[in-house]
């Protein structure tokens, strides 16, 4: 099942954060959602994810609890180190706990926080806790992954690297969406999104997306 | 963390609270001595001293370890519910419901018997908590917010107790043992109620410990992994009522027993619920039991309120935190 909006439009408190809005996002693949601050980027999956329900318009609708979804800037919980957050992200899943200490260890290996796996989340530099919510987001077993801004404070390496990450799961048959204003997994993607103060700029795959481009420079 | 470890750090915690329990039944203003009260444990007498540590040491013993318990316990849930390390039972008014409800006895104002009280002071904390937690539910509330909003109802619940208590033109003593905290009170019935009430709140917090560390994540994510996070806090949120009213119905305000536990706990068991929850529990009880000893001791014939000495080393902790608070 592909996601949809149809006619979309949502306002919140009074200000307009989506106009009349229509687009497709394949299934199976990657999808980058780009555009500036305040573009309307965030609410959009909060659609998707039935977190928002005030809106005009269709939307496919996926509850949360079959997504793994990530918003942006996340409080750190105040008691949990990152090798227990990443572990919960195994919750429900039928697998004996042994196999879920090793699994956790193998993902915090890949995202580069094995080293301070024992520290608490609160106590990390902001590139270390993305690091963190990255490998929670790897360990739940879901067909459809949703991501606000993951990469931001990453580093350029890292950015390469997680974008690699997220090109192998959509390969793998996995529906991904990342939200970023600065298009960190552009190059990794199968389709764009750009929005521009809540309008629908352009959608289309990655080779029209850079014509796009150079067209409105 | 291996698990001879947990054992040995769990023993030395029993063995802390068993001196404190010893201190408790062998010391006191009667002066009997050891010996005596030793053969009264094992042989039944009746005379003074039988009275003395059946009724009074033994009985006070047993509600401060309780007692203790019941607020390490209520402290871990509600900092685990409101996400904020600041949280405490008793500093957030969800004693303080208790308190007015007791005040309203005592000022002759509503009539009940032993059990209708014990289930009275239960249920106005009960209160207080769950309304707590629908506060917290609320987008807009940070764990400093809801800390601050928490302290101010606690100060409300205290001032409307005490202008109770003056309007009921009640014994000063009295007062002082429910805002200052006291043991001096307790006797079997108090014990089997905390005993019960405690055993109740930490099987249940044992079969959801999981639950608890998910919603400390946030909304969103909790129910991305499948927990409702409204109906786990309404859950803990009552839990901690139940201690908290039933910790003040025993022993008045204990401030800072709930705040200070959990910390504790996390020093020495490491992160993990489970043992975050019987640790608190336990380090609770041993903080009230020697708190007590303290008390009762300190400046013996005349005994302070216990809860000026774990307020004496609660609140500097407290502060300590809220400076390493980001």
């Amino acid at each position: 099942m592909n996601m949809e909006a149809n006619n979309l439009s949502l306002s919140l408190n009074g200000s307009v954060i989506l106009r009349n809005i229509t687009f497709t996002i394949p299934v199976e693949s990657l999808t980058t959602i780009i555009g500036p601050n305040g573009s309307g980027k965030s609410s959009l999956l909060k659609v998707f994810a039935d977190e928002i329900q005030n809106y005009t318009g269709q939307a496919t609708k996926i509850p949360v609890k079959n997504i793994t979804y990530l918003p942006q800037s996340l409080d750190s919980p105040p008691f949990l180190t990152i090798y227990e957050i990443v572990f919960l992200g195994f919750n429900g899943q039928k697998m004996n706990k042994k196999t879920k200490v090793q699994c956790a260890s193998h993902l915090m290996e890949i995202c580069g926080v094995d080293s301070i796996s024992a520290k608490n989340i609160v106590d990390v530099s902001e590139g270390e806790k993305q690091r963190t919510w990255f490998a929670f987001a790897l360990a739940q077993e879901k067909n459809i992954i949703m991501l606000d801004e993951p990469l931001s404070n990453i580093d350029e390496q890292g950015k390469k690297a997680f974008s690699k990450i997220l090109r192998g799961l959509a390969d793998e048959g996995k529906t991904v969406i990342v939200v970023s204003h600065d298009g960190d997994s552009l190059e990794a993607s199968d389709h764009i999104i750009y929005l521009d103060e809540g309008n629908l700029s352009f959608q289309g795959p990655v080779s029209e997306y850079k014509q796009f481009l150079l067209h409105n420079k | 963390m291996s698990r001879i470890g947990v054992t040995a750090k769990y023993s030395c915690l029993l063995i802390v609270s068993v001196i404190m329990a010893l201190l408790g039944l062998f010391t006191g203003p009667s002066n009997a001595p050891p010996s005596e009260i030793l053969k009264l444990l094992t042989e039944d007498h009746s005379n003074v001293i039988h009275t003395i540590v059946w009724d009074i040491r033994l009985p006070r013993i047993g509600v401060s370890l309780m007692a203790g318990g019941c607020l390490g316990l209520a402290g871990t849930l509600i900092q685990i519910s409101t996400r904020s390390p600041l949280g405490d039972p008793n500093l957030f008014g969800i004693g303080g419901g208790s308190v007015i409800f007791m005040a309203l006895i005592a000022a002759g104002i509503l009539s009940a018997g032993t059990f209708a009280t014990m289930l009275g002071a239960t249920a106005a904390s009960l209160i207080v908590s769950v309304l707590l937690g629908l506060l917290v539910s609320n987008k807009e509330m940070s764990p400093i917010k809801l800390a601050i909003i928490g302290i101010g109802l606690g100060a409300i619940t205290i001032a409307i107790g005490t202008a109770l208590f003056a309007y009921g033109r009640v014994f000063p003593s009295q007062l002082l043992g429910l805002i200052g905290g006291s043991f001096t009170t307790s006797n079997w019935n108090s014990f089997l109620f905390c005993l019960f009430t405690l055993s109740l709140c930490i099987f249940i917090s044992l079969i959801l410990n999981n639950r608890f560390q998910i919603i400390t994540l946030g909304d969103v994510l909790s129910r991305s992994l499948g927990v409702n996070p409204v109906a786990t806090r309404f859950l803990s949120m009552s839990l901690v009522g139940i201690l908290a009213g039933s910790a003040v119905y025993v022993g008045g305000i204990i401030g800072f027993v709930g705040l200070v536990s959990p910390h504790i706990a996390r020093r020495i068991f490491g992160h993990s619920t489970f043992h975050i929850i019987i640790g608190a529990t336990l380090i609770g009880s041993t903080m009230a039991i020697a708190s007590d000893q303290l008390a009762r001791l300190l400046f013996s014939p005349i005994e302070i309120p216990v809860g000026l000495i774990t307020t004496l080393v609660g609140a500097p902790t407290m502060m300590y935190l809220a400076f390493r608070l980001r």
